[in-house]
């Protein structure tokens, strides 16, 4: 039977099998989700599309060179930024993974980014880039550099410095992520290696990086969608400055929304990332799928 | 041996399951209806919802708080009051129109009133204001156009005002052998008394030479866009017309257009104020002024010496608060004023007794309570209240200092406070992404000027109905 | 479990240590530096402050300020919202991870993809779409709406990480053990897919938390008290005028960052303490 539990039953004792059956149907497992996407999640989606269907909006943001700055740094967060912080990631869960106290104590203090409030943070980054008064160049200075960058004054830097910060908060999280799933592998593929003598960077090659594939690739694509909806990263370290070059998408859309009370055009900027969107997730369906063999 | 491969599926599972998903499948669909049907409005018996810009002193919202609480015992209407911070307000009534579930009152001191009234979300308050001795000003800065209606009307209460003076260090000055009240006061000469009193403190030979000036020109600020407006005005350039309609035609308002982005790009390039002006924060200017490393700077409201008045009394002395110099080719100096202001909102549905506390809000007694709670940080928009001791004979210089700037002769409402499409200008940064094509990538002044110009135009033909 | 010795020295390894504990503090010791400087001192340049005061630590703990008048309730608030949202999200993500990766019936590839279509459009934008959508549910102004939005948008993603690991290292031999006994679906979920799950759960439960944790947005939308606030609405009003007290706020978003942190040490041990499945052997 199709909605059998994961064993088989005797096919006599249908009538108590049925009220039995019920209880342990896989159904019953994925309710509670099911009713929180029902209420919470098909009806704002579906209006989100709704608020965002007048092409006006869309010909409007096409002629507008700050939306096509904004799509630019977009592009250059999930291509930059999203690679460089999980390749980071993966070399830091090995790290992490290490059986030396001092590693371990390091962990909760490396969880620090992600766990102080991001206003704050990235706030106080913005100050520390400060090209007169900021910590980075008094200590730039002090190490005898004479002309130290303007960080927040030009494009090229602001947007380094938006990079910079986004790896700095992000960083923690996907570590952890690499680091379970690390800690998934079991002992016995190492041991198995260990017989066919393997060691060092060959078990490394050939053993750990071939099973954290899948994780790695499909927190890639998770990260990078994730990315798309970053407002606080730009919006607090540049706030687009200097001049609206450094807007990502994500801010430009909400400070639409928002702060000019333009609700539609706001809601059509997040929209044109429909696109990227629909790919990274038809990539994350199929990586899913090739991941179904699974391990085990 | 996995369950989903077990292939002796019988049609009458199938059956099954199919129908029992359809159940599923129906129940979760109805779930949100039922829930919503059950939350309907029904608002009629619920307390008057009042949303208030949270002030800068706890006095301020106490002062709120009790002048709506004696109206609600007055009346015996309960009201719901809520604070919020300005900017986050924003977004809060900008989602809160959207979901058809708007305040009946709210007080906010950003310009969103024009684009509410634009909406047609705005209750029509002539008869209320109309009775209320306004100053002509601010009278004039409470009708917009209702796009909806088709209408120009008095669809926002202004409670306050405030206005934009320039702040300096006295001190620092003085070290330099300067004194503010000396400076020429014809446009030319009180900047280049900035300028040599910066050269002065280079020669000086400090470890970090403070900056004459500090002038925003990020995108990232909202005082870029005044900075830019009180030098537009001091060039002479009038934007709008007798109808606040964008008109650009006008004489002069290209060389005025060209004669700022020059002056303040020059300002920056020829190191007259911070490097990192270009890319500040909020509160930018605010910082780098109380850290010492600017001469002045031009800032919005009371609260620069507001904010060291308690903890540092001297240095609170050492702030001296003044206008503007006169305008460039001679005559009155600007001096632009900014409201704060209460909206009802029509689709509350209790407009008319929503009325009623606006009425008692603006309340003489009531609005002179509310902003000696304040501190003087703003300043009143009834007539009879910019006559009284407080603001004529305060003993805090800087009050007194604004109230001489609120009766000269040029005082204007900002451009912002009168006009969608020149808001529109302002939120799409087009001066400061002027300013940073000039200055970071090097573009001719008078393309950017052009370039500007039509943008300008083009937002104003988009919102050209409101006449 | 044999410590396998990695090929680079333990200098290498501390350099690195040394260069991540920089890299990770560097933005923390710039807020503490901030929070320690009296008003007058604030962004001076300097690399400790010359006239360090505990002034904005005290000012926040005896809620000693307007900015700050709330403290603690808000903290409980946070608490509160936090830890509701993260066990939600570890209820809701453990019972659907268990139906895909172990009971693995036919829709269960349907069903992963459909929540991830969830991030179709991203989050931020979603706000006012779930403002109406929670006015809709007469949930405005409560903490269940901040609650059910957390858990809503981190399960599609606790359900994606806690499948991966249900597939990948807990043996199937053990389910089938267990069937074998007679143990129905809920007794294999609660006595062998639980514990196993331990791991990943700790992480997604820590995701959630701080996911509930940090919220600015939403709070700031769904909830309309000052008394049923959470902190990152009031770390937001700081920005209320452009005159900010640098010095509370950063001592405030210190204080705020300790609860997370002394959380997942307490947890930490289930993370890193090896492969729990690998252990379990038939």
């Amino acid at each position: 039977m199709l909605l059998a539990p994961p064993h088989k039953r005797p096919t006599g004792a249908r009538r108590t099998l049925r009220s039995y059956i019920r209880i342990n149907d896989p159904w019953v497992f994925v309710l509670p989700y099911l009713a929180g996407a029902a209420f919470l999640i098909v009806y704002p989606v579906g209006y989100g599309f709704w608020i965002g269907r007048d092409p006006l909006n869309y010909l409007q943001l096409f002629g507008d060179p700050t939306y096509w700055a904004a799509a630019v740094n977009t592009l250059l967060f999930l291509g930059v930024g999203v690679n460089a912080t999980l390749l980071l990631a993966l070399v830091l869960s090995g790290f992490f993974a290490l059986r030396r106290w001092w590693v371990k104590a390091l962990l909760p203090v490396f969880i620090l980014p992600w766990a102080v409030p991001v206003v704050s943070a990235y706030l106080s980054i913005h100050w520390m880039l400060n090209s007169e008064i900021g910590m980075i160049n008094t200590i730039l200075r002090g190490i005898g550099v004479s002309s130290p960058p303007e960080w927040l004054n030009s494009y090229g830097w602001a947007i380094v410095a938006a990079l910079v910060s986004y790896i700095w908060h992000w960083l923690p999280f996907w570590t952890l992520i690499l680091l379970a799933a690390r800690m998934a592998i079991p002992n016995d593929v190492y041991e198995a290696a260990d017989v066919d003598g393997a060691t060092g960077i060959r078990r490394l090659v050939h053993i750990t990086f071939p099973l954290l594939r899948g994780t790695y690739l499909t927190s890639t694509l998770l990260a990078a969608i994730w990315t798309l909806s970053d407002y606080n990263t730009v919006h607090f370290i540049t706030g687009g400055a200097p001049g609206d070059t450094t807007h990502v998408l994500a801010t430009l859309g909400v400070d639409y929304a928002f702060d000019i009370g333009f609700i539609e055009l706001g809601v059509s900027v997040g929209l044109t990332a429909l696109p990227l969107i629909i790919i990274l997730i038809v990539l994350l369906v199929r990586r899913l799928k090739a991941d179904d063999g699974g391990l085990a | 041996m996995r369950p989903a491969n077990n292939d002796q599926v019988s049609a009458f599972a199938r059956r099954e399951f199919l129908r029992r998903g359809g159940l599923v499948a129906a129940g979760l669909a109805l779930g949100p209806a039922l829930l919503t049907a059950c939350g309907g409005p029904g608002r009629a018996g619920e307390s008057l919802t009042v949303w208030w810009s949270k002030g800068y002193y706890e006095e301020e919202d106490a002062a709120a708080a009790r002048i709506i609480g004696a109206w609600s015992r007055a009346t015996g209407r309960a009201v719901n009051l809520q604070f919020y911070s300005t900017p986050a307000m924003g977004s809060k009534l900008t989602s809160a129109v959207e979901a058809g579930r708007p305040p009946d009152i709210a007080y906010h001191q950003n310009a969103r009133a024009s684009l509410f009234a634009h909406q047609g979300q705005l209750a029509d308050v002539s008869d209320v204001v109309d009775t209320l001795a306004l100053t002509p000003i601010a009278r004039s800065a409470s009708r917009f156009y209702d796009n909806q209606r088709q209408v120009t009307s008095t669809f926002a209460t202004p409670l306050l005002t405030w206005t934009i003076p320039i702040f300096h260090w006295k001190s620092m000055l003085t070290e330099i052998g300067l004194d503010l009240r000396e400076a020429p006061r014809n446009w030319d000469g009180y900047w280049e008394f900035w300028r040599e009193a910066q050269r002065r403190a280079d020669r000086a030979g400090a470890e970090r030479p403070p900056t004459a000036v500090g002038w925003s020109l990020s995108s990232a600020m909202e005082d870029t866009p005044e900075h830019f407006q009180y030098v537009l005005r001091a060039a002479g350039t009038a934007l709008l017309d007798e109808n606040n309609a964008i008109d650009v035609s006008g004489p002069g308002v290209r060389d005025g257009l060209e004669y700022t982005l020059r002056w303040i790009s020059d300002l920056y390039s020829e190191g007259y104020t911070p490097r990192d002006s270009i890319s500040w924060q909020s509160g930018g200017n605010n910082q780098v002024f109380l850290n010492q490393q600017v001469f002045m700077t031009p800032n919005g409201t009371l609260s620069i010496p507001g904010s060291v008045k308690e903890n540092d009394p001297a240095a609170w002395a050492d702030i001296g608060t003044s206008g503007w110099p006169e305008a460039v080719g001679g005559g009155a100096p600007t001096a632009l004023a900014k409201f704060g202001r209460i909206m009802l909102f029509e689709d509350a549905g209790r407009v008319s007794e929503a009325k009623d506390l606006l009425r008692h809000l603006m309340d003489p007694a009531n609005v002179q309570q509310y902003l000696e709670d304040g501190r003087g940080r703003w300043y009143p928009t009834l007539t009879p209240l910019t006559e009284q001791p407080y603001w004529t004979d305060n003993p805090d210089p800087n009050v007194r200092a604004v109230h001489e700037i609120f009766g000269s002769e040029g005082l204007a409402p900002d451009w912002r406070e009168l006009s969608l499409a020149y808001s529109r200008v302002e939120d799409l940064n087009i001066w400061a992404k002027s300013l940073t094509r000039i200055l970071i990538d090097g573009q001719d002044v008078a393309k950017a000027t052009d370039d500007a110009l039509r943008q300008v135009e083009l937002l104003g033909r988009q919102f050209g109905a409101q006449a | 479990m044999k410590t396998r010795r990695s090929a680079l020295s333990t200098t290498a390894l501390v350099a690195v240590g040394v260069l991540l504990a920089v890299w990770t503090l560097l933005p923390v010791y710039h807020m503490l530096v901030v929070s320690l400087s009296p008003s007058d001192e604030l962004f001076a340049g300097r690399l400790w402050p010359e006239d360090p005061t505990l002034t904005a630590f005290s000012t926040v703990l005896t809620e000693g300020d307007f900015t700050v008048e709330r403290f603690w309730l808000q903290l409980w608030n946070s608490l509160f919202v936090a830890v509701v949202s993260a066990v939600g999200v570890l209820a809701i993500a453990t019972l659907a991870a268990f139906a895909v990766a172990r009971l693995r019936p036919r829709w269960a590839g349907l069903l992963t993809t459909s929540a991830l279509a969830t991030y179709v459009i991203p989050l931020s934008f979603l706000a006012i779409p779930l403002y109406k959508a929670m006015a809709n549910y007469n949930l405005l102004g409560s903490q269940w709406a901040l609650i059910l939005a957390t858990i809503t948008f981190g399960s599609p993603y606790a359900l994606w990480v806690l499948s991966q690991y249900a597939r990948a290292s807990i043996p199937s031999e053990l389910d089938e053990a267990a069937t074998i006994d007679g143990a129905g679906a809920w007794r294999i979920y609660f006595q062998i897919f639980l514990p196993l799950m331990r791991p990943p759960m700790v992480v997604v439960g820590i995701y959630a938390f701080l996911l509930a944790w940090n919220e600015y947005l939403m709070a700031f939308l769904f909830l309309s008290e000052e008394d049923s606030m959470t902190l990152p609405v009031t770390l937001g009003n700081f920005l209320n005028s452009d005159q900010i007290q640098w010095n509370v706020m950063m001592a405030t978003a210190l204080f705020y960052a300790l609860p997370p942190v002394l959380i997942y040490y307490a947890f930490q041990r289930n993370v890193s303490s090896g492969s729990t499945a690998g252990g379990v052997k038939n």
